[in-house]
């Protein structure tokens, strides 16, 4: 806590430099830590994972005496950036394999952070789903294996429903009517919770509309985050808190928990891992969900999206990539180690398996209690096979961070999300271009 | 240890100037003792402000879709002028002195009022109220912003669902009002630290000088204000420094409140902005920039301010 500033008054704690200070003093620590190997067949490699994925790890170095691994659970998101920047910075302490978000991989291609593991792992690609493998494949190598998938679908509050005789929306149109009669009947309750500072969750809602933010082509960036279908999105969102049918609320805040607990909320747009935190912060709501396919922007579309979801990469210092891909292919596409990353912890990882094998498993066909008996995982099944092609671009903290700050700003002054997108568009432009990126936009 | 307390520390280093030749036993001793703390002064503070430095006059860059590595050439002050000329850095800066304006005379005169409260002979339950006074400080600074957060935000907070109930404003987290949210988190925090400063000047004062004046008929509000305060001034100006070096370095309670609205943005305050350059756009050398920047700007503001409080001294 010192370090990060309590920020007032005892002294100049120069909390910018922080980073710098970590990685000079593992400079001047580290100068003589290459030492040789001993000539021993035994490699022990390591695996920083924040899922639980211990359970798997036992069973692999039960089963693999050659190949130890040892799971170490690191912070996520960007602190995972700066905990593996120090490590390559210091050339001491890199990890063989990471857990990565889909998301934050070309962000870390491009900072230089990964191995091409190509040459090792390109043999893997018929293991997994076609949407997985596209996305750690940026730029046509292979970056990381793919580890579990967030497929999105929508829960909803089958009692509410009934109570207020609503259908299930299959379209979006039909979701705003819903959204508007419920409201109207019950002032108190509204369809959703719109989080306008979550972008994650905003760019989920416009790739199941069809929309692209990034693409490649001719060695360049084409930056498409203001397109006609990401504004349509925008302007939904809009008209439903504008007319009071949805609420704006800061998803993962306790008020948010709150408006899950005491029935504010009739719906969730989530992923498979959804269900999780939905368990553990409104365990009285139980029997009371359902999940249903995503409502449609045409009638007879079958789209969906992915919400998170990770993957596992070798970093760029790692000694022993071969061994690194080896177990990371193990792991995500064995049979039996799935059967240890899906369940909920403290027995599994709570992850829905990007691979075949993994999404075969029949742990994934038992009826789920929490949903009145529904097999809800069959739903996200099939949800995962319906996800258009996706590209995630090279500095997607900067984008979440900035339409974040956008949308948010948007709502409170009553202009419009779509002039906001064509802001995030110019603003993200120019991040690449300072990167000396080639762009299109 | 902050900079200031060093150099009012290391200042009184006594002068003496003889030949090299003569000393040089001496010397070397002085040096062995020295050299812990020259080791690691220079291991966490000369290394790695002069690596920041190196950083800040460096850009890295990639090329096409940046998938194939990347190179660092020295580009001179031209980060430090894109720190100038950042719009979100600057809205930052302008935020943070509209902060300082406003907050750090207002705990300072809440400090320094019950500093004299807690020194006069009027104070029941002295200890008592000094304790809990300081209590705040105590407590980290990431928790209590948790703390306050909590009673900030609507359909938790029992604070906001009163003020609800009578129609009162409650907007405690709106574009504008949170702010002065964080500030009223900072003062919480740091009002009991800067009476304590206070207070132990105030206690160090010649008993005499106050009986002298009583004798000669001044009152107790008199006695505080011609008296005590002017006398207790240089602990007034070491908080002020203090409170301004603070005040521009503000980072871990925006950040709290932050996940909570989106009304505190990435880069709401210096430090936020180099930290989101840093870790959300990767790009450490602009991050460097703006911190060095940041730490020129904060010198400069402080000595400013030293030499201000001095010139009213004479």
């Amino acid at each position: 806590m010192s370090a990060s500033g309590n920020g007032h008054p005892p002294g100049p704690r120069r909390v910018g430099l922080l980073a710098v200070v970590a990685l000079a003093a593992s400079v001047a620590l580290t100068g003589c830590a290459s030492k040789p190997h001993p000539a021993s067949r035994k490699v022990e490699i390591t695996f920083w994972s924040w899922a639980n994925t211990k359970p798997a790890v036992d069973l692999w170095n039960k089963t693999h005496p050659d190949i130890q691994v040892k799971y170490v659970t690191p912070a996520s998101g960007t602190v995972l950036f700066q905990a593996l920047a120090s490590a390559e910075f210091a050339g001491k302490g890199i990890p063989d394999v990471v857990q990565v978000d889909y998301h934050n991989l070309p962000t870390l291609v491009a900072g230089n952070e990964l191995q091409d593991i190509t040459g090792y792992a390109s043999s893997a690609k018929a293991n997994f789903v076609a949407a997985a493998w596209n996305v750690v494949t940026p730029g046509g190598k292979v970056w990381a294996i793919p580890q579990d998938l967030g497929p999105v679908a929508m829960y909803y509050r089958k009692d509410i429903f009934a109570k207020y005789r609503l259908p299930v929306p299959t379209t979006w149109d039909q979701y705003a009517q819903v959204a508007r009669r419920l409201h109207a009947a019950d002032p108190t309750r509204y369809i959703a919770a719109f989080p306008p500072a979550d972008a994650s969750w905003f760019a989920s809602r416009a790739w199941e509309a069809g929309a692209q933010w990034f693409s490649t082509g001719n060695d360049a960036w084409h930056v498409t985050i203001n397109s006609t279908q990401t504004k349509r999105v925008a302007q939904f969102w809009q008209d439903l808190v504008t007319s009071g049918a949805a609420k704006v609320d800061t998803d993962w805040s306790p008020s948010w928990f709150k408006g899950f607990q005491d029935g504010t909320y009739a719906t969730w747009l989530s992923a498979s891992w959804g269900a999780g935190p939905l368990k553990t912060n409104a365990p009285k709501t139980s029997g009371d969900w359902a999940v249903s396919n995503l409502p449609q922007w045409t009638p007879d579309a079958t789209l969906a999206s992915f919400w998170g979801g990770s993957a596992n990469a070798v970093p760029r210092g790692a000694k022993h990539a071969k061994e690194a891909v080896e177990f990371a292919v193990w792991l995500n596409s064995n049979a039996q180690a799935s059967s240890s990353l899906i369940p909920d912890p403290p027995a599994g990882g709570g992850l829905f398996p990007a691979s075949l094998a993994g999404q075969a498993n029949p742990l994934l066909n038992k009826p789920d209690p929490f949903f009145g008996g529904q097999t809800v995982n069959s739903v996200f099944r099939t949800a995962a096979t319906q996800v258009p092609p996706w590209v995630w671009g090279p500095t997607m903290d900067q984008v979440y961070s900035d339409l974040g700050d956008g949308f948010t700003k948007a709502l409170e002054d009553g202009t419009s999300l779509a002039s906001a997108l064509d802001q995030v568009q110019a603003q993200t432009v120019a991040a690449l271009q300072k990167k000396g990126l080639q762009v299109v936009g | 240890m902050s900079t200031v307390e060093r150099v009012l520390l290391a200042s009184p280093r006594p002068a003496v100037k003889t030949r090299r030749a003569h000393l040089s036993r001496e010397s070397r001793h002085g040096l062995a003792f020295l050299a812990p703390f020259l080791l690691l002064f220079a291991a966490f503070q000369v290394i790695p402000v002069g690596y920041a430095v190196w950083q800040a006059v460096h850009r890295t860059v990639q090329s096409g879709l940046g998938f194939g590595g990347s190179t660092t050439t020295f580009v001179g002050l031209d980060n430090f002028v894109r720190v100038v000329e950042d719009p979100a850095v600057r809205a930052a800066v302008l935020r943070m002195l509209l902060f300082g304006v406003v907050q750090v005379p207002f705990m300072l005169g809440l400090a320094l009022l019950m500093a004299l409260l807690f020194d006069s002979t009027l104070a029941r339950l002295k200890r008592f109220f000094q304790l809990g006074a300081f209590l705040p400080f105590a407590v980290p600074g990431v928790i209590g912003a948790i703390l306050w957060s909590f009673l900030y935000l609507p359909g938790i907070s029992p604070v906001v669902g009163v003020l609800t109930a009578l129609h009162l404003p409650h907007g405690f987290l709106g574009p504008r009002a949170v702010l002065w949210s964080i500030a009223n988190i900072t003062t919480w925090q740091w009002t009991g630290y800067n009476m304590l400063i206070i207070y132990a000047a105030l206690q160090a004062l010649p008993r005499e000088l106050i009986e002298a004046a009583r004798v000669d008929g001044a009152s107790g509000l008199q006695v505080s204000l011609r008296i005590k305060v002017p006398l207790v001034r240089p602990a007034l100006v070491l908080t002020a420094v203090f409170s301004i070096i603070g005040t521009l370095q503000l980072f871990s309670e925006p950040t709290i409140v932050r996940s909570l609205t989106g009304n505190v943005t990435a880069t709401y305050t210096p430090i936020m902005a180099a930290y989101y350059a840093a870790f959300g756009r990767n790009d450490a050398n602009y991050a460097a920039a703006i911190a060095v920047t940041l730490a020129v700007v904060t010198f400069a503001l402080s000595y400013a301010f030293m030499r201000i409080a001095q010139r009213g001294q004479r």
